[in-house]
């Protein structure tokens, strides 16, 4: 077959279209253009930088005005004064954000342009904004008296009676509040017009706070209770009357919260304000500058928001030399958290005092110094290193101070990751162990929905026993007080700091038939084969492992204890097979909650002797959790003594004093006397958050007072004893509908037992 | 002429033609070529434009697949796999809108941890 065309033909119809399409291709490809097209949305800071600074330097005076409003404030809302990259506290690590967002400008370029806006921009909302961000910007740059100068300047632009003015003001009185000036705080006080907040209730609320803590600072707790009170009240007025909840009022929160804060500060006969002082500086005495530093009360840990508004009236950021000052500090208990950025976070930990507790009482002057640690490098193995040796040697670079170091290994699994303690107490910078043990341990499981068998993660099942599996680790170092000081885990955010990836892979063993079923996410149907395999070979403990694994695993997912005797039965081979403190540790917490002692006290000692521990010797064997569930074990079995002194050592190992409650219970059953008790109570205050601080301390007094009023003190003393024997022995059976009981004549004494079936 | 001549006569009057047109040359080559392959450039050109290809499909088929195998091979021995490699430092600065991603316990940018993974796999 022959075809004929001409010149012309290739030309218009192949050649030109392909040189169309090319050059399209090719125009489209040049980076420049394709911003063009796409509103430049490439372009980098630098880029940013330089075009805003052109365009500033190009523009008049009004039109420079317009572009600072524009492109430097921000339009509405987009900035939040007091807000950081990253924020460390005891309970929690979190992040501000998870993308990079800063201004293209230099700090020193956004202050001038701030300022020139403050001078010469018509007052407006625009003009409260830049003069707070101001104010933060010189804060973070320790340079905390330009702030209130600029403070001062922003202000005097405002007409007198206006709310803008009212704003700045309660912020710098606040401010001068901290800072110690409570004379100063007070002046600019009183010249606000409060008619002028009439429309927010916000910063109506806002206002009767810092009057309430101005009044508590000049030592009229009273006064200060009845302005909340009334700025409650003002509150759930104006929300009823506009139908909304008055909770969900940005200011209501704050507001009951410093009336319940007075209110117990009464109750303790407490009168003064205290003054919490500090530095944060790296572990090399560099100090920090510009990081914002919190004091939060106990009631405001658990609001999850980094938000000023619900983080309280502490709030502060560290000079140039790092220093920082809480001053007018109502009484109670409070932590610190950190807000730092990701350049100062980057590399660098903060390990949270063992005991965070910050007791602010009697008007006691507090130093606080807070030292960042540098992150611990990891040598071996690492970066997804694949091991298949028998044993797996895990090194680290060896932290100054540090009395021992605990081991934590992970999985990485399709969506989610777990992590477990490895290992305890290791007293060298390396840990070799053999990947038997690893197999051993067994993570907690993860699964898609509760009644859902077929959810279950394999991944998460097989834990360290999966070769395929992306394995990780890490350390954390403590000193021989049992506090942390460093740890490998952390913001890597440079090549530097970056280290090693903490990741390898440990292909020691090949997937049985079993595991495979198991992989293909048919639970119900590995089960069978485990089964069937442990059949086969009462010596398989891999089988008996994955067995007992997912017998227990079924328990929990489908929320009933359906062959839970056959899962006890196989525990107790496997941990004869294959000795693990896991599984012994396993049976005990079985057996307590059975309330089966000479069961319970079998396998806690073989726990213990796993874990190369004796708790009598080594005061870090056990954990404050352990130690406590051991002292209400000893309890039970009427080892009074040895009980109190387990509970002691708890006490001092958990600065949240869990189980005080049972520790009470314990004494006040071995003393009979109400005193020793609430002597206790005073010394190990409980910090758990449905409840305030001095929860049992009050119970305890309120109770002396039902018992004086009592007809005849000592059936009083007899019931009470009774009671406690209930208690103390775990009759809750019998203790429970007593104390639920209506119209008895000690509804103290029935509180208390409630509280005490609470502990746990 | 009519067809009534003889075969003989049909002879004899073509060589009396052949004979008297003997001394008759014809010269008109060149200009006939001028015509017929036009020397200006527009019709040059039009030429150019206006030629024709006539090709067999076999040797045209095989012509192509050389073609097409040169292509793909120039594709895979010029063609890096994998993509330039970004200096960390002057990507931090040029991205305005970088990830983090958790992993392992630890915060990275997700540019830099992935770019890290990369080279242990290597």
């Amino acid at each position: 077959m022959r075809v004929k065309f001409k010149v012309k033909h290739i030309v218009l119809y192949v050649l030109l279209p392909l040189l169309l399409i090319s050059s399209t291709v090719y125009i489209l490809m040049i980076p420049q253009v394709s911003a063009w097209l796409h509103g430049r949305t490439n372009q980098s800071l630098a880029e940013q930088r330089t075009e805003l600074l052109e365009d500033l330097a190009k523009a008049s005076a009004p039109e420079r005005i317009n572009i600072i409003r524009q492109k430097v404030i921000g339009s509405g809302g987009s900035y939040t004064p007091f807000s950081f990259d990253v924020y460390i506290g005891s309970n929690s690590s979190q992040s501000g954000g998870d993308s990079e967002s800063a201004s293209p400008l230099q700090p020193a370029e956004q202050i001038d342009l701030l300022n020139e806006y403050i001078a010469q921009s018509t007052p407006g909302y625009e003009l409260e904004d830049a003069s707070q961000q101001l104010v933060f910007l010189y804060d973070s740059l320790g340079q905390q008296q330009q702030a209130d100068q600029a403070l001062q300047q922003a202000m005097a632009r405002f007409p007198t009676p206006s709310e803008q003015r009212s704003q700045l003001a309660i912020l710098q009185a606040g401010r001068l509040l901290n800072e110690g000036d409570a004379d100063g705080a007070k002046e600019v006080y009183q010249k606000i017009h409060p008619e002028t907040l009439s429309q927010n209730t916000d910063l109506n609320a806002a206002y009767a706070l810092l009057h309430a803590r101005l009044l508590y600072t000049d030592h009229q707790a009273d006064q200060a209770l009845a302005v909340l009170t009334d700025a409650i009240k003002e509150l759930k007025e104006n929300s009823y009357s506009s139908g909304s909840d008055p909770a969900s009022s940005m200011g209501y929160t704050p507001l009951t919260r410093m009336q319940q804060t007075i209110q117990t500060a009464i109750r303790m006969d407490e009168y003064t304000a205290g003054t919490i002082q500090g530095t944060l500086k790296r572990s090399d005495g560099t100090p920090v500058a510009g990081a914002g530093v919190f004091l939060i009360a106990e009631g405001d840990l658990n609001s999850y928001s980094s938000n000023v508004f619900d983080s309280g009236p502490y709030h502060t950021m560290t000079d140039a030399k790092g220093r920082y000052a809480f001053h007018a500090v109502m009484p109670g208990f409070y932590q610190l958290r950190l807000g730092l950025s990701f350049q100062q976070v980057d590399g660098w930990t903060w390990q949270v005092p063992a005991d965070p507790w910050i007791h602010v009482t009697k008007g006691k002057q507090l130093q606080q110094n807070t030292v960042l640690q540098p992150l611990i490098q990891l040598k071996q193995p690492v970066n997804d290193q694949i091991i298949t040796d028998n044993q797996i040697v895990f090194s680290w670079q060896p932290v100054k101070g540090a009395a021992y170091y605990n081991l934590e290994g992970g999985i990485q699994y399709p969506n989610g990751s777990t992590r477990s303690v490895v290992k305890e107490n290791i007293r060298t910078p390396s840990l070799t162990i053999t990947a038997e043990e690893l197999y051993r341990m067994s993570m907690g499981f993860s699964y898609g929905s509760s009644g859902d068998f077929d959810s279950v993660v394999p991944e998460s099942m097989l834990s360290f026993m999966n070769p395929n599996g992306r394995l990780s680790w890490n350390v954390i170092a403590y000193d021989s007080n049992g506090q942390q000081i460093s740890q490998s885990s952390g913001y890597r955010l440079t090549r530097e700091s970056m280290g090693n990836l903490p990741f390898f892979y440990l292909k020691n063993r090949i997937l049985t038939p079993a595991d495979r079923i198991l992989l293909d996410k048919k639970p119900e149907e590995a089960l069978a084969a485990y089964r069937q395999d442990v059949a086969a070979n009462p010596q398989d403990t891999h089988a008996l492992r994955m067995l007992t694994r997912l017998l227990s695993t079924k328990q929990s997912i489908m929320e009933n204890t359906e062959g839970e005797a056959e899962y006890i039965k196989l525990m107790q081979r496997q941990l004869t097979l294959s000795p693990s403190s896991q599984d012994a540790y396993t049976l005990a917490d079985y057996y307590y909650r059975q309330q089966d002692w000479t069961a319970y006290n079998k396998y806690h000692g073989l726990y213990l002797a796993l874990n190369d521990s004796d708790p009598s010797e080594n005061e870090i064997a056990l954990n404050s959790y352990d130690r406590s569930t051991y002292a209400v074990a000893l309890m039970r079995q009427n080892k009074l003594q040895e009980a109190d002194r387990q509970f002691k050592l708890a006490m001092q190992q958990d600065p949240d004093h869990r189980f005080v409650g049972s520790y009470i219970a314990n004494r006040l059953y071995m003393d009979h006397t109400l005193e020793s008790a609430l002597a206790l109570a005073e010394q190990y205050p409980q910090h758990e958050s449905e409840q305030a601080a001095y929860f049992w301390t009050n119970l305890l007094q309120d109770m002396q007072a039902e018992r004086k009023q009592y007809s005849n003190t000592a059936r009083y003393d007899q019931e009470l004893q009774q009671k406690l024997g209930w208690y103390v022995q775990g009759h809750e059976d019998r203790l429970k509908p007593w104390a639920s009981q209506s119209s008895k004549d000690t509804p103290i004494m029935q509180k208390f037992m409630k509280a005490l079936l609470e502990v746990r | 002429m009519t067809s009534d001549h003889s075969p003989n006569e049909q002879q004899q009057i073509r060589q009396q033609l052949e004979h008297e047109l003997q001394s008759i040359q014809f010269k008109g080559h060149d200009h006939v070529l001028h015509q017929t392959h036009p020397e200006s450039l527009r019709s040059r050109i039009h030429a150019l434009w206006n030629y024709e290809f006539d090709i067999s499909l076999r040797p045209a088929g095989i012509a192509g697949a050389l073609t097409a195998a040169t292509f793909a091979a120039f594709l895979i021995l010029f063609n890096d796999p994998s993509p330039s490699v970004q200096d960390p430092a002057s990507s931090s600065s040029s991205s305005s809108q970088r990830q983090l991603i958790q992993i392992g316990g630890n915060t990275y940018w997700q540019d830099q941890y992935e770019q890290a993974v990369k080279q242990d796999e290597s």
